[in-house]
């Protein structure tokens, strides 16, 4: 009697083989896209979360004595400033949202500093918060010479400065 | 399916045999060559990850100084920093590139790059000590970069320029 | 033959199992990595915002008025100050801590 070659046992081996490979490739596939996008993910979120971080101490050290006249920037991180600085600041910011393709909001407590873009449309959001010294602005105008002097007082009450940034 | 047989003498070399094999030498050889590309997607993974490291901490070391602000000329005093970060943390053969400029004074950003740059005076050499100042990067090489923004600073007033912020872009990259 | 058949595929069914168990764990081996680089990101902040209170109080702010306003913010961590001028920043593992912890809600 010829001897035929155990087929049942080889083709079980071949299928056996098949289908592993076509798991091993799904398995494979499927951690590959689990974790490449999650690592995309946190890289975006530590960038913007340090751009938050790095606009909220600019802005809160732009945040400089309002007098007018002005003196010499002795003190900061006060919670208003002067409109000319207010400007500059939203003018920076501004080109900051255009070159990094990004929306900017900032905010003292309840008060728009500078709303650049719409931060609603961002898929993600970083925030940064800062403490800034409340200071109660008073303007005099001086009824001969008509200069307007503006001064200010601290009370000692904290405002709070939130900076989102949204791609 | 063809039938196979074979002789009392073990034949395994037949050509059936074999062309039952192709398949699964295929599946194997593909496989093969998909374990090699991820090896070596993942060596440029983890080479990218470290330049990474390299450019935040360097960048770090800048910003965490005291007051985050950079100066608009005369930056020896920027050059000083980087040159000692560059010591304690950049291994033999990487190079730094650091580049100042303002988003105050930034020209039309539709247009093209920024229109001013800070610390761009004679004596302000922001790169490795080995790099010319208009090097560029070898192109099969990765560099990384970390961009952080500061306040400008006067020197001649001797004091922050509130509202006027800059960023302050660090590149690395191995020099081979 | 039936029993090397049932051999093969069982030999092919243990392999495809003990595949699955090392992805499997080496998947949450990577998702420990992130839970470390989003810890990263609230120790940067908290850090950030422990400077930001550590000015205000050598500036001479009460410390309660600051207590008040931190109260009402949504932080992804702790953070608090005890009078006179010392300062707590705390990450809500417990893992990184600034200061005082005595002083953090």
């Amino acid at each position: 009697m010829e001897k035929q070659l155990n087929r049942k046992g080889f083709a079980a081996l071949l299928d056996g083989i098949l289908a592993y490979t076509v798991a091993f490739a799904c398995i494979g596939a499927v951690a590959l896209l689990m974790t490449n996008t999650r690592e995309a993910s946190i890289k975006t979120s530590y960038t913007l979360n340090v751009w938050a971080e790095d606009l909220a101490d600019a802005i809160g050290q732009s945040m400089v004595n309002p007098t007018n006249p002005p003196v010499s920037y002795a003190t900061d991180w006060l919670d208003t400033t002067s409109p000319e600085i207010k400007a500059a600041l939203v003018q920076s910011l501004t080109n900051i949202a255009a070159d990094k393709r990004v929306s900017i909001t900032a905010e003292i407590g309840a008060t728009n500093l500078a709303t650049i873009g719409n931060l609603s449309q961002a898929s993600e959001v970083a925030t940064a918060t800062r403490l800034l010294r409340h200071a109660e602005v008073s303007t005099t105008t001086d009824p001969v010479s008509g200069v307007t002097t503006t001064t200010y007082t601290l009370n000692g009450d904290v405002s709070v400065l939130t900076v989102k940034i949204g791609i | 399916m063809t039938r196979i047989v074979t002789s009392g003498k073990g034949q395994v070399f037949s050509l059936d045999v074999l062309f039952s094999l192709l398949p699964v030498m295929m599946i194997i050889g593909a496989g093969l060559q998909y374990l090699y590309l991820a090896e070596e997607q993942s060596t440029a993974l983890i080479e990218g990850a470290r330049l990474e490291t390299l450019a935040q901490a360097m960048a770090e070391n800048v910003a965490a100084q005291d007051g985050k602000y950079v100066r608009t000329e005369n930056c020896s005093e920027l050059n000083t920093t980087l040159s000692s970060a560059a010591q304690d943390f950049l291994p033999d053969g990487y190079v730094y590139h650091v580049q100042a400029y303002s988003y105050y004074d930034y020209g039309n950003p539709d247009v093209g790059p920024p229109s001013t740059r800070l610390c761009n005076g004679s004596d302000d050499e922001l790169w490795s000590s080995d790099l010319e100042s208009n090097s560029f990067i070898q192109t099969n090489n990765a560099a990384s970069s970390d961009l952080r923004f500061m306040l400008e600073y006067n020197a001649t007033s001797g004091n922050l320029t509130p509202g006027h912020i800059a960023g302050v872009s660090f590149t690395i990259w191995k020099n081979n | 033959m039936k029993k090397k058949g049932y051999a093969y595929s069982l030999f092919v069914f243990l392999v495809f199992v003990s595949v699955f168990i090392i992805v499997v764990t080496n998947v949450k081996s990577v998702s420990v990595m992130q839970e470390s680089n989003y810890e990263r990101v609230t120790i940067m902040k908290a850090s950030e915002l422990g400077k930001n209170i550590e000015y205000l109080l050598a500036k001479g702010v009460d410390c309660g008025k600051i207590q008040i306003a931190l109260s009402e913010l949504n932080l992804p961590f702790k953070a608090g100050c005890g009078a006179p001028s010392t300062v707590c920043v705390e990450s809500i593992s417990g893992n990184y801590t600034y200061g005082d912890p005595t002083v953090c809600p």
